[in-house]
C-alpha cells in the first residue's frame, strides 16, 4: 500500500463513518450565519444608515449644535447617521419608545452659557433598549469627544485668566476666548486626520466584530476534529489492540489519519470561510493570507485530534476530554488573552496556545495583517503540530499491540 | 411497567457520569460569576506600545496623557521592541507618534500626526482608537492656548509655565460639558438589570440535557423503547421518568444562580424555568433522537443549544433589526423564559411549546424507533 492510498483509505474511513464527518463539515453554516444576521447592520458597509438619531436643541446659542454637528457630520455624509431634528423633547423621546428612531440627543437650554461661565452642562443621549448593543458604541464615542471639548473649555479658561493677568481689556479677551473656542471647533472638524482617517467614529474599526468571528472559525475548525478524536480511540481500543501491526505501517496509519483528520478540517473551512467573506466582504489580498493558517490550524487540530484519541481507551472518554479542552481554551482565548495582569505560568500558556494562534491569525489575516504576529502565530501553530504529532505517535504506537 | 426502576436506574448513571455532571457544575459557576460580576469588569491591564519618535517636546506630552487613561497598560518602547512584544502577544496595540509631530501641530497641520496598530484581541478596543484621537487633540489644545498666550503683548514664559502648571491636571478632571445616557422605555418595564447571569445558565441547562442524553441516543435503537411498549408501557411516561433525573439537577442548580441574581420576582422565574426546562428535555429527545450516536451528539449539542439560545434572545439581546426573529422564535422555549424574566407574559405561551416540544419529541423519537425496526 503506497502512503497515498493510506491517506484514501483513511479519509473513506473518516467520511463513511456514519454521518459524524459530514455534520462536522457543515455545522459551522448555521452558527456563521445566525452570528452574520444578528450583525448584518455593522456587515453592511454601505447602504441605510446604521443609526437613526433624533436631535433637539433648545439652546439659543448655536456654539453646541454646532459642535455636535461638527462630531456627527461626516457620519451623515457616509449615511453612518441619519438626522430627524424634533421640535419637543417628548416627540423625540416617543419615537425611540416607538422604535422610530434609535436615539434621541437632548441639548438642554443655556448648555453653552452654562459650560463657558463655569457651570457644568450635561446633555441627553436616549437610546431604545433595542439598540442598546449599537447605541451604545456611539454614545462611547460622542461622550468621550464631548467631554474632551468640555475639557479644552476649561484649558481655555486658564488661557482667559493668564490674559486676564496681563491687563488685557474686556473686549480683547472676549476675542481670544472666541477665538479660542473656533479653535477648539477647528480641532474637532478634523478629529479624524489626526491617524489619516475621515470623520470621528472608526466605524470600519470593529475589532470586537473581527475577534468573534476568528474565535467562531477557530471553534467551529476545532469542532469538526472530533469525529478524528472518537476514530482514533476506536481504532485504538478495537482494531489496534487485537492485531500486532509493525511500526513502519503503523506510522503510515498515523500520518494518514492527521492527514485525513486535516482533510476533514479543512473541508469545513471550506464551507465557513466562503461565508464569512460573503458577510464581511473581505479584501481578497487578506482572504488569500489565511490560507496558510487554515492548512497549519487544520494540521496542528488533527495531530491534537489525534493525540487525545490516542489518550484514551474509550471514545467516549475522549470526546469528553475533547470538549472540557476546547472549552477551556475558547473561554481562555475569549475573555485572558487581552489580560496583561495574569500570572506568568497562564501569561505563556495563552502564548503558546495553538488556539489562540488560530484565533489570531484569523483576526489578523482577514482584516488588517501585521506581518510579524502573522509570523508568529504560523511559528506556535507549527510547533504545536510536530509537538503533539511526535507525542501522539509515542502514545499511539505504545497503545497498539506490538 | 415499573417506572420508578427506571428513574432509579437513572439518577444513579447520571449522578455517578462526572464527565456530563462537571458541565451543570461548570454551568452554575459561570452563571453566579456572571450575576456577581457582569458590569462592572472594564478593560483591565491592555498592553499598548507607545513608540515615541517626535522630535519634539509634544509626543512626551501626548504619553503622560496617554498613561492616565484607564483601562490601558502603557509602554514606552521603540518600534523594534514594540513590534515584538506585538507579535508574541504581549501587546494589543502600538501607538506610534510621528517623528514631526510636534513639528506639524506648531504649524497646525492635522494630518497624520499618530499611528495607530489594534490586534482584535479584545472585545473592550472598540473605541481604542477614538481615545488615541481625544489624547492627541488634548496636546494640541493645550498647544493652541499656548501660542495664543505667546500672541499677547507682553506675555513671557514665565506667563506660559503658569498656564502649564494650571492645566496640568485639566484633563483628569471632569469636564463643563458633558453628555448622560439615558435607556428608553420598552412596554414600560426598565430593563437596567440583563440578568445575563439566569439566562446564561438557561443555555447551560438545556447543552447540559443535551450532552448527557445518549440514553436518549439509543431510545430508538438499543430496544428500550421496544422493551416498553412489549410490555404495554406509556412512551410519554417511560420519557418523563428517564428525564427526571436531569431535570432535577438542573433545577437544583438554578437555584443558587437565581438567588444570586437578585431578581425581584424570584418564584416567577422559578416557575418559568420549570417549564422551559421541561420543554428542553423535550428539545434534547429530539437533537439525541436525530443524532443517534455520541460522537454525532457532542458535535450537535452545542451548535444546536448556541443557535436555539442565540435565537431565543438568552445568549444576548436581539437587535431591533431582527424583529422577525422576535416573532418568529415564540416557538422556542428560550423566548418564553426571557420574557418571564422581563416580566412579560409568560405562562400560557411557555405551555403551549412545552405541549407541542413534547410532542413533536415523542413523534420523532417513535419515527426513528420504527426506523431502527426496519432495519
Amino acid at each position: 500500500m503506497n502512503p497515498f492510498s493510506f491517506v484514501l483509505y483513511d479519509i473513506k474511513r473518516l467520511f463513511g463513518h456514519g454521518k459524524t464527518a459530514f455534520i462536522a463539515m457543515f455545522s459551522p453554516i448555521p452558527v456563521v450565519l445566525m452570528f452574520g444576521l444578528f450583525m448584518a447592520p455593522l456587515l453592511i458597509d454601505k447602504g441605510d444608515a446604521f443609526y437613526s438619531v433624533a436631535i433637539l436643541s433648545e439652546d439659543d446659542n448655536n456654539r453646541v449644535s454646532q459642535l455636535m454637528n461638527i462630531i456627527i457630520d461626516y457620519e451623515v455624509k457616509t449615511g453612518n447617521i441619519a438626522i430627524y431634528p424634533v421640535k419637543e423633547r417628548e416627540t423625540g423621546e416617543k419615537l425611540v419608545d416607538d422604535g422610530k428612531v434609535a436615539i434621541f440627543i437632548y441639548i438642554p437650554p443655556n448648555t453653552y452659557l452654562d459650560s463657558m461661565s463655569g457651570k457644568k452642562a450635561v446633555m441627553e443621549f436616549y437610546y431604545s433598549p433595542t439598540h442598546a448593543f449599537d447605541a451604545l458604541v456611539l454614545y462611547t464615542g460622542l461622550k468621550s469627544s464631548v467631554s474632551v471639548f468640555g475639557q479644552g473649555i476649561g484649558v481655555v479658561d486658564s488661557g482667559i485668566q493668564i490674559a486676564q493677568k496681563l491687563g488685557l481689556s474686556e473686549d480683547e479677551i472676549l476675542n481670544i476666548w472666541n477665538e479660542g473656542i473656533s479653535d477648539l471647533l477647528n480641532l474637532f472638524i478634523h478629529r479624524g486626520r489626526v491617524i489619516g482617517k475621515n470623520g470621528i467614529f472608526n466605524f470600519g474599526a470593529d475589532y470586537h466584530f473581527r475577534l468573534v468571528i476568528a474565535v467562531l472559525f477557530a471553534t467551529c475548525s476545532y469542532l469538526s476534529s472530533f469525529p478524528v478524536i472518537y476514530l482514533t480511540s476506536l481504532d485504538l481500543s478495537e482494531t489496534f489492540s487485537k492485531r500486532s501491526i509493525p511500526t513502519k505501517k503503523l506510522f503510515g496509519y498515523y500520518v494518514a489519519r492527521i492527514i485525513s483528520g486535516a482533510i476533514l478540517i479543512i473541508s469545513s473551512f471550506l464551507i465557513m470561510f466562503p461565508i464569512a467573506r460573503a458577510l464581511r466582504s473581505i479584501k481578497i489580498n487578506f482572504a488569500l493570507s489565511v490560507i496558510p493558517g487554515i492548512i497549519l490550524t487544520s494540521f496542528a487540530f488533527s495531530a491534537l485530534a489525534v493525540l487525545l484519541g490516542s489518550l484514551f481507551k474509550r471514545g467516549q472518554s475522549a470526546l469528553w476530554a475533547g470538549l472540557y479542552f476546547g472549552t477551556a481554551s475558547i473561554a481562555a482565548v475569549s475573555f485572558l488573552s487581552d489580560k496583561a495582569d495574569l500570572p506568568k505560568v497562564l501569561s505563556f500558556l495563552m502564548r503558546i496556545s495553538p488556539f489562540r494562534a488560530s484565533v489570531s491569525i484569523f483576526s489578523n489575516a482577514m482584516f488588517n495583517f501585521v506581518a510579524e504576529r502573522y509570523t508568529f502565530d504560523l511559528f506556535i501553530l507549527f510547533c504545536a503540530f510536530a509537538i503533539f504529532s511526535v507525542a501522539g505517535f509515542i502514545i499511539y504506537r505504545k497503545r497498539s499491540a506490538l | 411497567m415499573n417506572y420508578f426502576a427506571l428513574l432509579k436506574g437513572r439518577t444513579r448513571a447520571l449522578l455517578t457520569d462526572f464527565s456530563s455532571l462537571a458541565v451543570i457544575i461548570i454551568a452554575v459557576a459561570v452563571s453566579i460569576y456572571i450575576s456577581q460580576y457582569s458590569g462592572t469588569e472594564n478593560a483591565k491591564g491592555i498592553m499598548i506600545e507607545v513608540v515615541n519618535e517626535d522630535r519634539g517636546t509634544l509626543g512626551e506630552r501626548l504619553t503622560e496623557i496617554l498613561s492616565y487613561e484607564e483601562g490601558y497598560e502603557f509602554e514606552v518602547k521603540t518600534y523594534d521592541e514594540a513590534i515584538k512584544n506585538l507579535a508574541g502577544n504581549k501587546a494589543q496595540g502600538i501607538i506610534e507618534i510621528a517623528p514631526d509631530f510636534s513639528e506639524k501641530i506648531s504649524r497646525s497641520e492635522y494630518e497624520s500626526l499618530v499611528r495607530v496598530t489594534v490586534m482584535a484581541d479584545s472585545y473592550e478596543m472598540k473605541t481604542f482608537t477614538e481615545m488615541v484621537i481625544n489624547d492627541a487633540i488634548k496636546v494640541w489644545s493645550e498647544e493652541l492656548v499656548k501660542k495664543r498666550i505667546g500672541e499677547i503683548e507682553g506675555a513671557t514664559q514665565d506667563d506660559i509655565d503658569e498656564f502649564c502648571e494650571n492645566t496640568k491636571d485639566a484633563w483628569y478632571t471632569d469636564g463643563l460639558l458633558d453628555i448622560v445616557s439615558v435607556m428608553g422605555k420598552e412596554d414600560d418595564t426598565q430593563k437596567e438589570e440583563t440578568f445575563f447571569g439566569i439566562r446564561w445558565y438557561a443555555f447551560f441547562a438545556m447543552f447540559y440535557l443535551c450532552i448527557s442524553g445518549t440514553w436518549m441516543c439509543g431510545y430508538s435503537s438499543t430496544g428500550l423503547l421496544r422493551r416498553v411498549t412489549g410490555r404495554r408501557g406509556k412512551i410519554s411516561l417511560l420519557f418523563a421518568f428517564q428525564s427526571l433525573p436531569g431535570i432535577v439537577v438542573s433545577l437544583l442548580g438554578f437555584i443558587p444562580v437565581l438567588l444570586t441574581s437578585a431578581h425581584p420576582h424570584p418564584v416567577k422565574v422559578f416557575i418559568s424555568f420549570v417549564i422551559y426546562i421541561c420543554s428542553s428535555a423535550a428539545f434534547a429527545l429530539i437533537i439525541c433522537c436525530i443524532s443517534g450516536k455520541f460522537s454525532n451528539l457532542v458535535l450537535i449539542s452545542p451548535i444546536a443549544t448556541m443557535v436555539v439560545s442565540l435565537f431565543s434572545g438568552l445568549l444576548c439581546e436581539l437587535p431591533d433589526w431582527a424583529k422577525v426573529w422576535d416573532l418568529t422564535s415564540v416557538i422556542v422555549p428560550g423566548h418564553w423564559f426571557y420574557n418571564a424574566i422581563f416580566d412579560k407574559r409568560y405562562f400560557a405561551g411557555a405551555i403551549l411549546v412545552l405541549a407541542g416540544w413534547f410532542m413533536t419529541g415523542m413523534f420523532i423519537s417513535w419515527i426513528f424507533s420504527k426506523k431502527k425496526r426496519s432495519e
